[in-house]
C-alpha cells in the first residue's frame, strides 16, 4: 500500500493535520492508528481550550489556535458537523498576595502579546461564577478568549470531514516501525503488511517516541499519568473553566454541555503507570479545594472517573516538525496536556512545514526537536491538572 | 387530606389469597409540596405509586414522562429531588417523616442544602468485603463470618435480601437449599441471620463504586464515604433487567417485569389493571400468575420465539386463567401519554420480522418487560478482571475457577453476577465462595474443603444436571477455567490490582 502522505495516530491532532492537508489540496492521505479514532489523549482530555500561558511560543501558537476553534465552528466549515467551541473563559482565582502579583505581570505578558486576559475582584468573579463561594479569593485572572468544546463532537466533526474528502483511516492497524534509507523514511511497517509513502507524519502520542526509535532519533517523551472525573449532569451554572492557582496541583472545573462537570487535580505520579490503576485518593483530593467553592459539590455524585497520558516533553512544549536526519518525516508530539486546544494549530503549522518548507507563525520554528538536542528548553509555568 | 395536583388513588392490594402486607406506622411526607401519606418500610417510589403517582420526572431532552421501571436501583426512571438532593433514586431510598419529595422537569438544578453536613471518611481494614446483599451475598457472607472472619457487607438498598424479597413462590429441594420455603421468606431468614452477626458488619444504603490501585474499594454511603483494604472481596451485584426497542417504550406502565413484581409482592401495590407480557421466560409466565392472582386481568403474553421459553408448569398455571400465550408474536407499539392506554402486537415471520397486516391493538394501562436480565459485572470489568461474552449468561461475566476467583487475585464472583440462574444457585455459589475466601485466609481447612466440593458436586452434577437448566450450565461451564488455565490468563493479562 502507498499514499503521498501517512499520518500515524488518528487523535486530534492526526486528523486535524489531514484534514488542513486536504483543505490545502493535498489528496492521498492515509491515517493509521494502533486503536480508534481518538483513542488515546484526545477522548481522555478535560477539553479546556485558552491562550492565557506564560510562555511566548504558548500564548502565540494558542492565541492562533483559539482563533481557529472559532473559525472552524462555523457552519461552512466544521461546525455543520456539529463542532461547537463555547467561549465561556477561564478564571484562574488566587487567595494569596503573591499569587495576585504574578498575575499582574502575567496579564501585561499575555495583553503585549494580544491576549486580553484581565484581574478581577471578588465580586467580579462572583458574577462570573455563580454559586461560587468567593470568601477566600483575592482576585482572579479572566480570559474571556478561552473556553471550551465537547471532545467527542470535535473528533466526530474532523473525522466525517476527513472521510468526505477522501481520507482514507484505518484503525486498530498498529505501526511496529519506519523503515529508513538514504535520509527518507521509506515505510511504515504495520501489523497489515507495510505502507509506503512520500510524507511521515509522527502524530502518535507517546508512542512515537517508540516510533522515531526505530529510526534512530531520540524524542524524550514521558507518559505522566494524570487523573480526571466527570459528575452527573445539571442544568447550566456556570460557562468558565475555573482553576485555584493557590491549592497545589491546579485543581479545576468545568461544566460540559450536556451538563456534567468535570473535575481534574494534578497528583504526585509514577511515569508510565497503567491508565487502568486508578486511585482511591484522586476523588476526594481534586473535589477537596472545589467543593470549598462550590458547597453543593458534596451532594453530587461521580459518574466516572479515568486515567490518561500528558504526554510530557522536557519543557512543556510541543515537539513539532522535521528532524535533521530525516528530509520526509515531521513530528507533532508532547504537547504535555495542550495537545486538544493546540489541534488546529498544529493542523495548520504541520502542513505548511510539509507543503512550505516552513511555518508562518515563527515561534513554531523554536518548538523543533532541535532546541532538546541543543538544550534550549522555554520555560511555562502555567500548567494544569 | 388534601390531594392538589396529586392523584388520590389506592393502588394498595388490602386482600390477596396467600400473602398479608404489613402496614403499621404510616408516615407523612410532602410530594411536590403536597402532605402524602404512606406507610414505614415502603420506598419513596412505591409509595407514590400507591396513591396513583404514574409520573416521576420529565426526561431530559424531549421532556417525556418516566414512571416507575426496575424499582431496584438499576435504572434512572424514579430520580426525583428530595430534601434538595437531586438524581435521587427514589425506588430505593425509604420514605421519612416530613421528606419534600418533588419531580424533576429535565436536568435538575445543582443541589440545595436541606440535608445534614456530609459525614466525613472512614477507612476500613477487613478480611472480606461481600458487595451486594441478595441471597449470593448474604450466603457469601454468613459463610466467611461463621469461621470467624470479619466481614463487611455493603448493599445499595435500605434493605438486605435482595430479590428474595419479592419471589413469594415456593422453592423446590431439600430442607438444607430452603425448599418449601417462600423466597421472601428466606430473604428475611438470611437477612436476620446476617444482621445479628457479630462477625459481620452491614452498611445499608451504600454503594460499592470502585475497585482502586492497592487493593482498595471504595463505598460511598449516604452521609459518608468508606475506603475498605479487604484481603478478599465476594462481588455478588445482580442482575438488571433488560430493555425492548418499540415506539413508546418510556411511557409509564411499561415496566420491568421485575419491577412490578417488587411493587406487588414485596410492597402489596397492583402495579395495572390490564396487563400485556412480553416475553414467556420464567418472569414473564410467574409474574403474570401473581398478577392473576393479586386481581390484575392478563390480556395476552407475548412471545417472539416459536416455542414458550418457561417451564412448562409456569406456562400451564396462566393457560388454566384463559390467558393466551401468542407466541410468534411481539410488540410494535404501546400508546399513551402520561400513562399506557395500549398496546400493538404483531406477528413476526421466521426471520422475526412482522408480518403486515396481523398487528393487533389490545387496550391495557400495563406493559410488563420480560426479556431477561444482565449480569451487573462492571466492577469486574473496571478491577481490571477478564471477562467473556456469554450470551446463555445473559451478557458479559468474568472468567473464573471452579471455586469462583476471577482474573484478579483474592476476587470472587456469586449468584446472577456470575451469569443469570436463579436464587437457589445464588445461594449455593455465594457459600462456595465464602468457602473459597476461607480457604484462602485461612488455609485449606477439612471441613471447609469437603463441605465446598460436597456443594460443588450438588452445583454441577445434580442441580444443574436438569435438563431445564441445561442452558445456563452450558453457559457456566464455558466461562470456567482450571487453575492452571487461570494462571496462564493472569500472566498474559495481568490484573492491575489485587487483594490479600
Amino acid at each position: 500500500m502507498r499514499a503521498d502522505v501517512l499520518i500515524i495516530g488518528a487523535g486530534i491532532s492526526g486528523l486535524s493535520i489531514a484534514y488542513t492537508l486536504t483543505k490545502r489540496g493535498v489528496k492521498d492521505i492515509v491515517v493509521v492508528d494502533a486503536e480508534y479514532v481518538g483513542s488515546g489523549s484526545t477522548s481522555r482530555c478535560a477539553t479546556g481550550i485558552r491562550a492565557s500561558f506564560t510562555s511566548e511560543e504558548h500564548v502565540v501558537l494558542m492565541k492562533h489556535s483559539v482563533e481557529l476553534w472559532r473559525e472552524l465552528s462555523k457552519p461552512e466549515e466544521l461546525g455543520r458537523y456539529g463542532l461547537a467551541f463555547d467561549q465561556g473563559g477561564y478564571v484562574w482565582t488566587a487567595s494569596k498576595d503573591e499569587s495576585v502579583e504574578l498575575f499582574r505581570r502575567l496579564v501585561t505578558l499575555q495583553n503585549s502579546l494580544g491576549v486580553p486576559t484581565r484581574i478581577v475582584d471578588p465580586d467580579k468573579l462572583k458574577g462570573l461564577v455563580p454559586t461560587m463561594k468567593v470568601d477566600e479569593a483575592k482576585a482572579a485572572l479572566y480570559d474571556p478568549t478561552a473556553g471550551k468544546s465537547y471532545v467527542f463532537d470535535t473528533l466526530n466533526a474532523y473525522l466525517m470531514a476527513c472521510r468526505r474528502k477522501g481520507v482514507k483511516i484505518m484503525e486498530f492497524t498498529s505501526v511496529r516501525k519506519l523503515v529508513a534509507s538514504g535520509g527518507r523514511v521509506k515505510a511504515a511497517v504495520t501489523e497489515r503488511g507495510e505502507i509506503e509513502a512520500d510524507t511521515f507524519i509522527v502524530a502518535a502520542g507517546g508512542g512515537s517516541k517508540e516510533l522515531m526509535e526505530s529510526i534512530g532519533i531520540e524524542v524524550p517523551l514521558k507518559n505522566l499519568p494524570r487523573h480526571v472525573m466527570i459528575t452527573e449532569a445539571f442544568k447550566p451554572v456556570f460557562s468558565p473553566l475555573v482553576i485555584d492557582w493557590d491549592a497545589g496541583g491546579a485543581p479545576f472545573i468545568v461544566q460540559t454541555k450536556e451538563g456534567n462537570f468535570i473535575i481534574g487535580r494534578e497528583i504526585a505520579e509514577e511515569p508510565e503507570k497503567s491508565l487502568k490503576s486508578v486511585r482511591i485518593d484522586f476523588i476526594p483530593t481534586a473535589i477537596a479545594p472545589i467543593a470549598k467553592w462550590f458547597p453543593w459539590l458534596k451532594y453530587v455524585r461521580v459518574m466516572r472517573y479515568w486515567m490518561g497520558y500528558y504526554v510530557t516533553s522536557p519543557d512543556h512544549h510541543p515537539i513539532y516538525g522535521p528532524v535533521e536526519e530525516y528530509e520526509n518525516v515531521y513530528l507533532a508530539c508532547g504537547y504535555s496536556g495542550h495537545g486538544y486546544m493546540l489541534a488546529p494549530v498544529t493542523g495548520k503549522l504541520i502542513a505548511e512545514w510539509v507543503l512550505d518548507g516552513r511555518p508562518s507563525i515563527p515561534q513554531a520554528e523554536r518548538l523543533t526537536l532541535r532546541r532538546i538536542r541543543e538544550g534550549k528548553l522555554i520555560e511555562e509555568l502555567a500548567i494544569v491538572g | 387530606m388534601p390531594h392538589t395536583g396529586v392523584p388520590a388513588r389506592d393502588r394498595r392490594i388490602w386482600e390477596h389469597p396467600i400473602l398479608t402486607f404489613r402496614r403499621d406506622k404510616k408516615v407523612r411526607f410532602y410530594f411536590e409540596g403536597v402532605e402524602v401519606e404512606a406507610y414505614e418500610g415502603e420506598s419513596i417510589a412505591a409509595a407514590l405509586y400507591a396513591i396513583g403517582v404514574d409520573v416521576f420526572s420529565y426526561s431530559i431532552k424531549l421532556s417525556r414522562p418516566r414512571g416507575a421501571f426496575c424499582m431496584i436501583g438499576k435504572c434512572s426512571s424514579c430520580f426525583m429531588r428530595v430534601d434538595g438532593i437531586p438524581n435521587t433514586r427514589t425506588c430505593i431510598e425509604p420514605v421519612r417523616e416530613g421528606m419534600k419529595v418533588e419531580r424533576q422537569y429535565g436536568l435538575a438544578e445543582v443541589p440545595s442544602f436541606s440535608r445534614e453536613e456530609a459525614g466525613g471518611e472512614e477507612v476500613i481494614e477487613t478480611d472480606v468485603l461481600v458487595i451486594g446483599g441478595g441471597p449470593a451475598g448474604l450466603s457469601a457472607a454468613l459463610t466467611t463470618a461463621k469461621y470467624g472472619l470479619d466481614t463487611v457487607l455493603v448493599n445499595e438498598h435500605f434493605k438486605l435480601g435482595g430479590q428474595l424479597l419479592k419471589q413469594t413462590h415456593k422453592f423446590f429441594g431439600s430442607k438444607d437449599l430452603f425448599g418449601g420455603l417462600r423466597g421472601f421468606q428466606i430473604g428475611e431468614r438470611l437477612s436476620g441471620m446476617v444482621l445479628e452477626h457479630k462477625n459481620i458488619r452491614v452498611l445499608l444504603q451504600t454503594v460499592a463504586y470502585g475497585i482502586f490501585r492497592g487493593g482498595w474499594v471504595g463505598l460511598a454511603g449516604k452521609n459518608r464515604l468508606y475506603r475498605v483494604r479487604p484481603k478478599a472481596v465476594v462481588v455478588a451485584s445482580g442482575a438488571s433487567e433488560n430493555y425492548l426497542v418499540f415506539q413508546g417504550n418510556d411511557i409509564p406502565g411499561v415496566m420491568g417485569a421485575g419491577g412490578a413484581q417488587t411493587l406487588m409482592n414485596e410492597y402489596g401495590i397492583l402495579p395495572g389493571n390490564e396487563v400485556v407480557t412480553v416475553g414467556s421466560g420464567n418472569v414473564g409466565l410467574i409474574v403474570s400468575y401473581q398478577l392473576l392472582q393479586a386481581g390484575a386481568s392478563v390480556k395476552a403474553i407475548v412471545e417472539i420465539l416459536p416455542e414458550i421459553g418457561g417451564w412448562f408448569v409456569h406456562a400451564a398455571k396462566v393457560r388454566r386463567y384463559g390467558v393466551p400465550i401468542l407466541t410468534r408474536h411481539t410488540l410494535r407499539a404501546v400508546w399513551g401519554g402520561e400513562r399506557v392506554e395500549g398496546a400493538t402486537i404483531v406477528e413476526v415471520d421466521r426471520r422475526f420480522r412482522p408480518i403486515p397486516g396481523t398487528e393487533k391493538d389490545i387496550s391495557c394501562d400495563l406493559v410488563l418487560i420480560a426479556v431477561g436480565l444482565t449480569p451487573d459485572t462492571r466492577l469486574f470489568a473496571q478491577a481490571g478482571a477478564v471477562m467473556k461474552w456469554v450470551p446463555e449468561l445473559g451478557g458479559s461475566v468474568p472468567l473464573r475457577t471452579k471455586y469462583l476467583e476471577v482474573s484478579v487475585p483474592s476476587m470472587y464472583v456469586a449468584g446472577d453476577a456470575s451469569g443469570i440462574e436463579e436464587a437457589t444457585t445464588a445461594i449455593l455459589e455465594g457459600e462456595v465462595a465464602g468457602l473459597s475466601v476461607v480457604s484462602k485466609l485461612q488455609g485449606l481447612k477439612a471441613d471447609a474443603a469437603e463441605r465446598r466440593e460436597r456443594l460443588l458436586r450438588f452445583l454441577w452434577d445434580g442441580y444443574r444436571a436438569s435438563p431445564l437448566l441445561s442452558r445456563a450450565r452450558a453457559g457456566k461451564e464455558a466461562v470456567t477455567v482450571s487453575e492452571g488455565e487461570m494462571s496462564e490468563v493472569r500472566r498474559r493479562y495481568p490484573p492491575i490490582t489485587s487483594f490479600g
